[in-house]
Order: structure tokens, then sequence, then C-alpha cells
């Protein structure tokens, strides 16, 4: 190995091993009460929020079960440092078809609903690309491209109304 | 030139140092020896994750159907001590956890109290009993007899176990674990039907399964290359042809708002299941779960 190519591996493993540490700092994210506050209704944690390092410009999905006869609140909650423009999407697992896009309701990150049937939907979630975060592998790993972002899913069963 | 070499051993010494202490915090036992995958590492690359819900969310719904709690479908807790290997003890590991919900929900506090401790003694087995700090013990014996913090510290020490497979680069065992929440829960669930009604909400828990056992597969595929996770896969393969029988015509998937504005989802059609296809579906089951928790059939 050449020494140049030595300095970059070395270089790199440096990176990663300081990168894959952050990672997982990120991993309770969501459940961070600062950083991702639940409601104070009736709503009970459901296991499939989860958290993530993300860098700006980078997109990615969560594939999550939605049962029947309850009552959800997503809650998308970014590091500051990702900024508070952050895209949030609903997509039809089956057909990809957009259900809900946060960009058209001033880009509110917390979504609550009533499920009446039960469906796999797609939560795609965005951090936009301030110009900071693009370009190659090594300045994605930049410590002001990236931060945490948890996605809190709470469920309660439908309350019934009516007599 | 002597100087830029002793830089270069310096920064050596130091990745290997960061490596060695790396590997001392994955944990011992015999997860230890797992290696982070590649794709686990690709963490600045877009994603897409498989999510699957926890057993909890299963067992209150049973509990909210009015069903009656049913002892005998309870795994027994002895047989921790048959399992060799990691697939065995994780998939074991999400029966209990199953079990654990089943009885919590159900307030079975001397049922949970022997569930509890089979799932740290498996934790301790799989190499993750870090997950059961003092604090959590504590709250556990201070709370037995109320049926809200039960159920809260049965959904928090499953949520720690997971949170902590995952910091340490071991989705595999996530996978694993899920799998085996997955199936106990679908065998309990089964076993509390006394007669089928496609109109039952049991029924139609039961055949909205169809989407989690999905996302359970996506979710162990991306870690096939590991021999567990191949065999786990293997064994929830079992159930593949009865699950895409079972069929799934939902269409016209909107959100819309209702008479008080609250934002609902809905559609046409849903996932239904025939007699035929629910008494095949018992019956796989059935035969899978008890294969793997080394019991004799269930009476019917």
């Amino acid at each position: 190995m050449s020494r140049s190519g030595l300095i970059f591996g070395i270089i790199s493993m440096l990176m990663f091993a300081s990168f894959s540490s952050e990672a997982q700092m990120c991993n309770n994210y969501h459940i961070d009460k600062k950083g991702c506050p639940p409601s104070t209704d009736n709503f009970k944690l459901n296991g499939q929020s989860r958290s993530a390092l993300m860098y700006k410009g980078q997109k990615s999905q969560l594939n999550v079960i939605f049962y029947d006869d309850q009552d959800y609140r997503i809650s998308i909650c970014p590091e500051s440092i990702l900024g508070d423009q952050v895209s949030f999407k609903i997509k039809d697992g089956k057909t990809q078809d957009v259900l809900y896009n946060n960009q058209d309701e001033d880009g509110t990150l917390i979504f609550e609903f009533s499920c009446e049937q039960t469906q796999r939907l797609i939560l795609e979630i965005e951090v936009p690309d301030d110009g900071e975060g693009g370009g190659n592998k090594l300045s994605k790993l930049k410590s002001t491209s990236s931060g945490c972002l948890g996605v809190l899913i709470e469920y309660m069963a439908t309350p019934r109304t009516g007599f | 030139m002597n100087g830029l070499r002793r830089y270069f051993s310096y920064l050596v010494i130091a990745a290997l140092g960061l490596f060695l202490v790396s590997c001392a915090e994955e944990g011992s036992g015999e997860s230890a020896a797992e290696e982070p995958t590649v794709e686990e590492e690709v963490v600045i690359e877009d994603q897409v994750h498989y999510q699957v819900p926890s057993p909890s969310e299963t067992m209150e719904f049973l509990r909210s159907t009015n069903a009656e709690f049913h002892p005998e479908v309870l795994c027994s807790v002895d047989i921790r001590e048959k399992y060799v290997d990691l697939k065995g003890k994780s998939m074991g590991m999400g029966i209990f956890i199953a079990d654990l919900a089943y009885a919590s929900s159900f307030e079975k506090y001397q049922e949970a109290i022997k569930y509890f401790t089979a799932i740290i003694k498996m934790a301790d087995d799989i190499g993750i009993g870090s997950s059961f700090d003092q604090a959590l013990l504590s709250r556990i014996e201070n709370n037995l007899s109320s049926p809200d913090s039960l159920t809260t510290i049965s959904d928090d020490s499953y949520y720690k176990i997971i949170a902590d497979l995952e910091s340490n680069d071991r989705g595999k065992i996530v996978g694993m674990i899920a799998a085996g929440g997955f199936l106990e829960g679908l065998f309990i669930a089964v076993q509390l039907v006394d007669k089928f009604d496609a109109n039952d909400p049991a029924i139609k828990r039961i055949a909205a399964q169809k989407l989690t056992y999905e996302n359970i597969i996506k979710y162990l595929e991306q870690y096939r290359e590991d021999q567990n996770v191949e065999w786990t896969l293997m064994d929830m393969k079992a159930l593949e042809q009865i699950f895409l029988e079972v069929s799934d015509n939902r269409m016209d998937t909107e959100f819309s708002s209702n008479k008080s504005g609250k934002r609902v989802l809905g559609g046409t059609g849903g996932v239904y299941i025939t007699e035929q296809e629910f008494e095949e579906l018992r019956d796989q089951v059935t035969y899978l779960r008890n294969t793997i928790t080394f019991n004799p059939p269930v009476p019917q």
C-alpha cells in the first residue's frame, strides 16, 4: 500500500469510528423528552418509533403498520442543526401515492389522525440541503451537516363517541 | 522523516486502540462475536426501514375485545435452557416478551414476574444483560400492584432492549426477537378465537397480521447473510403461502376530516381472511410455535 493510501485509510477509519459513535448516540433521540416532547394526552409510545443520524440532503423512509380503531400521533423531531424546514410526507405503502405533505401545511412536524382501516404507510422524511451537506462523502461527515432526528409515534384506542 | 514515521505509528496505534474499544463495548457472550454489516454502517445514504409493531399492541387489543386470560397458551419459561444458538435464544426472548405483554395486559402479576425474570436471564444469555439496570429492576419490584405501571414497564423493557441492540449494530438480533414476538402474539390471538366470524374485530386484526408479517420478512432479509437470520427466515417462510392467500384489496386510501375536524385515515376494501384460511393459519402457526418452543400441541 502506498503511503498516501495508508494515510487515507487511517483517516477514514478514525472518521468512521467517530461518525459511528455519533450515529449510535441518536438511537434514543425520539424518547428524549426535551428533543421530542410526547403528547400530554392519553397517547402511549409506539414501538415503531425510531431515531437516526441524518445529514442535510438525506432522505429516509420508515415503513410503518397502523392498525384500525387506533388514534396515532406522529412527531418529527430534528436536532436544531438540521434546521426547521424538514419535509415530511406520508405515502400509501401499496401505491406509493402521497397522502399527506407537511409542506402543504406550513411545514408542521406533528400529525394526528384516527385510523379506520389497517394500513402500511411510508413516512418519508427529507432534511433540506442548504449547500453544506451535498457533495462528496467526506463533506457529509462534517458535524455541521448532520444531526439526530427522531420519529416519535404514539397511539391510543380511538375514543368512543356518542351514547 | 523519522518524525513522519513516528507520526504514522501514533496514528496506527490510535486507530487500533479505537477498534479495540469499539469491540469491547459490544458486550460479552455469543453476540460479541457478531460483526457490524456494511449496510448498517452506511448511515449516510438514503434508507428504507421496515418497522414492526411491538407485541403489546396486539395484546392490548385482545384485552379490549373482552377476551379472557388463558394461562395454558403461555410458553413455559423452562425452555430457556434448551436454546443453544443465537437464533433460538433471540426468538425465545421475543416469545417471552409477547407472553409478558399478554400477562401484563390482563393484569396477571405473578405470571408477569415469571416472564420478567426469564427475559432478564435470556438477555444475559444473549449478552445484553446490561439493558436491565438496577433502576428498571427497582421499578418492577415497586410497581407490581399497578396494572398501568406494569404495562408501561413491560413496554419500556422492550424498547430498551431494542434501542440497546440497535445502538450496538445488532439489528439482526432485533429482527429475530421481533419474529419470535410476532409468532407468539399471533399464536395467542388465534388460540383465543372460539368461533370464526369474518366481522369479528379479532379476526380482522389477525388478517391484518399479513402486513406485519411482510414487514418482518423485509426486515430479516436485510441481514440474511447471517446464518441465524437465514434459519429464522426459513422458519417464518412456513407462513408465507397462507399469508399470500389472505386477500389484500385495499384501495382509495386517503385522509379525510370528520365532523369534528379530526383527520381520519380510511379507504375501501381491506385485508380479509376466509374461515378456511384462518384454520390453515391457526394450524400452521400452532405447529411452528410449538416446534420452536419444544411444546406439545395445545389441546383444541
